[in-house]
């Protein structure tokens, strides 16, 4: 995916959109991203959440001698309900964007107690 | 004076055809499939060249700073460590078009350049190499003596 890139005109200057190489796993309790982005820093990593649709962006603070480069992938969640997309939680660390979007709480069996009169 | 890189591992070849496939690869399939680009990691490296030397840029996301290592042999450059998954092993695998494992990238440095004074930065899962080139090679400026 990192040959595509696609520009997109913004004030005047020419940003170059890469798609990140990602990783998608899933445990029990949550589904895992991971999307490769080098040259982003903790502060330059941004998740969005837009109803069913998750954004992945990150943009190279220092790309000196080079043009600006915002890493941009977009997923669609095919049943948002599933998850708690309140509680999602990232990292970024040496370049690499970890993302965990945990599963909804099933409900719980609920014992119901009998009253005897 | 332009910069000619002489890659002395034999298997770079290999490695390289290897990405130019991959690369044939990815513009075919766009995104690769779930199992797309699984394979050995090679980071990406650039090379530039200045008036004062050279900066080599490698890109190893996710390689931790202990999994990096810097050597010079000679005039003989040596990229190596080693990139690991975080993923839980226990974990379903939905889709992977990252690689991992362990990679070494050699460069052979012309005479011109000064290996005693490469510096190394390691930033955000990119690897940053300066190798500055000797005084003697550097560009002069020679004052004309006015009569």
């Amino acid at each position: 995916m990192r040959n595509q890139e696609i520009s997109k005109q913004s004030d005047n200057n020419a940003v170059h959109f890469v798609a990140p190489r990602i990783e998608v796993s899933e445990t029990e309790t949550s589904i895992w991203l991971a999307a490769d982005m080098p040259g982003v820093g903790p502060n330059g990593a941004n998740i969005e959440v837009n109803g069913d649709v998750l954004v992945l962006e990150g943009a190279v603070e220092k790309n000196e001698g080079r043009e600006p480069r915002h890493y941009r992938r977009q997923f669609t969640l095919s049943d948002p309900a599933l998850f708690d997309l309140e509680k999602i939680a990232a990292k970024m660390s040496h370049g690499v964007l970890d993302v965990e979007i945990p599963k909804a709480a099933k409900p719980q069996p609920r014992q119901i107690k009998i009253t005897t009169g | 004076m332009l910069y000619s890189l002489t890659e002395t591992n034999p298997l770079e070849r290999f490695w390289d055809l290897r990405r130019d496939f991959d690369r044939l690869f990815n513009e075919a399939v766009p995104s690769g499939g779930p199992e797309g680009n699984r394979g050995v990691f090679v980071p990406a490296l650039d090379v530039a060249e200045d008036t004062d030397g050279l900066t080599l840029r490698a890109e190893v996301p996710g390689v931790e700073p202990g999994k990096l290592s810097v050597t010079v042999n000679g005039h003989v450059l040596t990229v190596e460590g080693e990139r690991e998954s975080r993923r839980d092993e226990k974990s379903d695998l939905h889709r992977c078009e990252r690689s991992f494992g362990k990679f070494a990238r050699s460069l052979h440095l012309p005479e011109h350049y000064d290996v005693e004074k490469i510096e190394a930065a390691h930033e955000h899962g990119i690897l940053t190499i300066r190798v500055p080139k000797s005084e003697a090679a550097k560009p002069r400026t020679i004052k004309i003596a006015a009569t």
